[in-house]
């Protein structure tokens, strides 16, 4: 069994996100079709698919196990048809600039992993994120029964976080994977977002430092991650989200979601031409991230519409702002279903 | 959550600490709008964030979302896309990479890398975190509690200490609880006369298993700290053992077996 879980995981974390991820960084050019972006961008897919697919599952009250084959069915033909058609992208990875600091960059993401898998953290959150989770996969209902408590849902308000549906996938995830939910979520999720969080901050690191600046790259990367490890400056610091409740939604927004809505502002900055698929992953970031927060349809929506019109005064290109509204667009609709169905399931 | 009633500038001086970092990135930020010429780079990460502090602070955005949208508790979560660290560690390059000498550029890396290390503060070090007993990263004696009461197949009912509430439903959620972590969060819930008698320095036993036994709380779970006013034995509730910190006792009048 344990052999069938560790493949399960790399299939659902590995190998699904690198076939869909491909599909969008086959667009690019090609010094972005790095290992680290089609992962994060894959995942990003998965996790949009999956709040899609899970909404319209909520909304005709069906169960956990139908959503997984129905999903798993999703997911398989998408990576078929992304490697019919993309596979040989996956040549051209474009491999790391391998010097002494990139390997003190991967030292510390290792020191975050293994501080992940060390230390346990005490976090009331949990008990929403994980209890959600677990009750789903041992009930197969979603919000029926109260995951504080055990009992038959009493109110509405038990329903307010339906949009995130970050803890369903936990559940869907242990079920494909045998795993309970809390290991899988403590351990395996949180080891992964931090791999994908610090492959992100490397990539924003391609961006910024080019040409005979290249050096600067692992050193930047390492930077941050010392940063972020001497971050405890309070408890709502984005840096505690990240290396504390790793797997849950809001630290996923923050470890995911922001660093690679800046990337992309960078690359939409950077690129010339073939800007269609840089604001399509804008559409699939805006999906994901509402998987991962609620507080991500304001939060978003404003980096990425204050970005973008920045980007448009400075570099005098009035399309990019006009382009970012069809990035943000899903978050118009998600606003829409909190305000006129939060609390009343939908 | 925050305490409702702190302004903006409140919200940052709790978020920022004791100031280093947030120092360093307001230093960057002047540095790389005085000297950055990219206006890519610019125009994403000095800019977006200027306007975002400012936007912050400025009553009306804040007042719109901190009393109309009720996002009070939840306002410092416009801090998170600043993106703090990745500018000041941008700026920091850009200004090394402006020193033709490299010793005396490996010499301000070095002085600026003791700087964050004596003005930072340690992740691991905070009183979240605890050394992982096992694999769910729970404490051991929780799971010995719940493990030791499991009935195949059913449901049965237990109530906790305030401290380890959050635990038993992250390892079984056949355990059901009079009141959950909803209780302190938001300060409701059901069977709150329970939660009650809970939190008492001294507990009311008859009390507490009259309204344990009455509610069908197959067991109770009691910080060995607390004094007791009774023995649970007197009322209906046998003694199973001691986890750590805390006594269980399981119930002898209410039904234990499987359904089938």
């Amino acid at each position: 069994m344990a052999v069938i879980s560790v493949l399960q995981c790399l299939l659902y974390l590995t190998v699904i996100p690198a076939c869909l991820g491909i599909a969008f960084t086959k667009h690019f050019d090609e010094k972005y079709n790095t290992l680290g972006n089609i992962l994060t961008i894959g995942f990003f897919c998965e996790t949009a698919v999956f709040e899609i697919l899970f909404l319209v599952f909520y909304k005709f009250g069906r169960n956990l196990t139908e959503l997984t084959w129905v999903s798993s069915f999703v997911f398989a033909i998408l990576c078929i048809v992304s490697i019919v058609f993309c596979r040989k992208t996956f040549k051209t990875i474009k491999k790391p600039k391998f010097d002494l600091s990139f390997f003190v960059f991967v030292l510390f993401t290792l020191y975050m992993i293994f501080m992940r898998n060390y230390q346990g953290v005490n976090d009331g959150d949990d008990a929403f994120v994980l209890g959600n989770a677990l009750t789903t996969l041992t009930t197969g209902r979603f919000y029926k029964i109260d995951y504080y408590t055990g009992r038959i849902i009493s109110s509405e308000s038990f329903t307010r976080h339906f949009l995130a549906s970050n803890s369903i996938f936990i559940a869907y995830l242990a079920k494909v994977t045998f795993v309970h939910p809390t290991i899988l979520a403590h351990r395996i999720l949180g080891s992964f977002v931090l791999i994908l969080h610090n492959s992100i901050i490397y990539n924003i690191s391609g961006i910024l430092f080019t040409g005979k600046k290249d050096k600067y790259r692992g050193l930047f990367a390492s930077f941050v991650s010392l940063m972020t490890i001497w971050d405890f400056h309070s408890y709502l610091c984005d840096s505690t989200f990240i290396l504390s409740r790793t797997w849950q939604g809001k630290a996923m927004f923050c470890a995911l979601a922001i660093p690679f809505a800046i990337y992309l502002l960078l690359m939409i900055g950077e690129c010339e031409g073939k800007k269609k698929t840089l604001f399509a992953l804008g559409f699939v970031l805006s999906v994901a991230s509402v998987s991962m927060t609620p507080a991500s349809i304001y939060l978003l929506t404003m980096l990425l519409t204050i970005g973008s019109l920045c980007e448009t005064f400075v570099l005098k290109k009035f399309s990019i702002v006009l382009k970012n509204l069809v990035s943000v667009s899903p978050m118009a609709v998600f606003a829409l279903l909190q305000i006129f169905f939060i609390g009343k399931g939908i | 959550m925050l305490e409702r009633g702190l302004n903006p500038f409140e919200i940052i001086k709790l978020y920022s600490g004791n100031a280093t970092f947030m120092l360093m990135f307001a230093m960057s930020l002047l540095y790389l709008w005085c000297f950055e010429k990219d206006k890519v780079k610019k125009s994403v990460l000095v800019f977006p964030s200027v306007v975002m502090i400012v936007l912050f602070v400025f009553p009306l955005f804040s007042h719109l979302f901190m009393n109309k949208l009720d996002e009070e508790g939840t306002y410092y979560r416009f801090l998170w896309i600043v993106p703090t660290t990745i500018v000041s560690s941008y700026a920091l390059f850009h200004i090394l990479d402006r020193f033709k000498n490299k010793i005396v550029m490996i010499a301000a890396f070095v002085f600026v890398t003791v700087c964050i290390l004596i003005g930072g503060v340690f992740m691991y070090d905070a009183p979240v975190f605890y050394k992982a007993e096992n694999a769910y990263q729970i404490p051991s004696y929780v799971i010995d509690m719940c493990d030791d009461m499991r009935i195949n197949d059913r449901e049965y009912e237990a109530v906790f200490p305030d401290e380890i509430l959050q635990y038993p439903r992250l390892y079984s959620a056949y355990i059901v609880l009079p009141y959950g972590f909803e209780m302190l969060q938001h300060g409701v819930g059901e069977h709150e006369d329970i939660h009650n008698e809970m939190v008492k320095d001294t507990i009311d036993v008859k009390t507490l298993s009259a309204l344990c036994e009455e509610n069908v709380v197959h067991y109770i779970v009691i910080n060995s700290n607390k004094k007791l006013d009774g023995r649970f034995e007197d009322y209906h509730y046998d003694f199973v053992g001691d986890y750590g910190p805390y006594k269980m006792y399981r119930s002898n009048t209410l039904y234990l077996g499987n359904w089938n």
